[in-house]
């Protein structure tokens, strides 16, 4: 067992209604850039990243 | 490379024992399949950190749970079509989906900065007079909805174990770490580790 357990999530913005056009690798294509909306809790060991649509 | 995968890049330079990538509509979308074609490429990026799905995490807990007859409980945007994707994928890891429903009434998805577009009660609610008897277990399913708070009332009441989508990614992930935490007042699957066959 680590001493300390550091666990990260990431989301997908992603408009995922029937009908939306899927991109390359079944992703929608609207599901982009990922590095302007990081957040992060100081202190703490969980990160939320946010992939933008 | 694609969000996600840029994502993933990002977050492997921390020192990180797993990454959930919090998308059940995507494992619903793309498949068993197409979610593991997607976990793979995503983890070309990740380090060697796994990545886990919350629809995966989900199987899982059931399986953990020995449920086989579950309930699924959507968010309001989405539609009948999108109900029944979530059946076929549940189905394809050979549970019986006795209920399917998603809140009504429908609302457009909401942007991902802006939070939950349904209250913690009005989930509770429709929890709890939607799910059968039949259901011995429940999974509210979709990341983007603020159900984590209502699992300890919805268990009091409906005497079964309630799963939501992150909340059993956390239990996921925590177990495929090896954290023997202590977690209460999230849900009867924290007081169980994942069953040893279930983590990869």
């Amino acid at each position: 067992m680590p001493e300390q357990t550091n666990i990260a999530a990431l989301a997908t913005a992603a408009d995922l209604l029937p009908g939306v056009s899927t991109g390359a690798g079944g992703l929608p294509e609207r599901d982009s850039d990922a590095s302007t909306n990081l957040r992060t809790r100081p202190g703490g060991g969980s990160v939320m990243l946010t992939t933008k649509a | 490379m694609h969000g996600p995968d840029n994502a993933t890049a990002l977050l492997a330079r921390l020192p990180l024992q797993a990454i959930i990538y919090a998308w059940t509509a995507g494992s619903y979308l793309l498949g068993t399949t197409g979610e593991e074609k997607l976990v793979s490429r995503v983890e070309q990026h990740s380090n060697g950190i796994p990545v886990l799905m919350s629809a995966p995490a989900a199987t899982a807990g059931f399986r953990t749970l020995e449920a086989e007859r579950i309930a699924l409980i959507h968010a309001p945007w989405f539609t009948d079509d999108f109900d029944q994707k979530g059946v076929a994928y549940f189905q394809e890891h050979g549970f019986e989906v006795v209920h399917v429903s998603h809140l009504m009434p429908p609302v457009e998805i909401p942007h991902p900065n802006t939070g939950s577009a349904v209250s913690p009660g009005e989930i509770y609610e429709w929890v709890r007079s939607h799910v059968p008897p039949s259901a011995q277990a429940v999974f509210i399913g979709r990341n983007a909805i603020r159900a984590i708070g209502v699992i300890a009332a919805l268990e009091d009441d409906l005497r079964r174990p309630v799963l939501t989508a992150n909340q059993v990614s956390l239990w996921y992930a925590l177990r495929v770490a090896g954290a023997e935490v202590s977690v209460d007042d999230y849900g009867q699957l924290f007081k169980l580790p994942c069953r040893q066959s279930e983590i990869n």
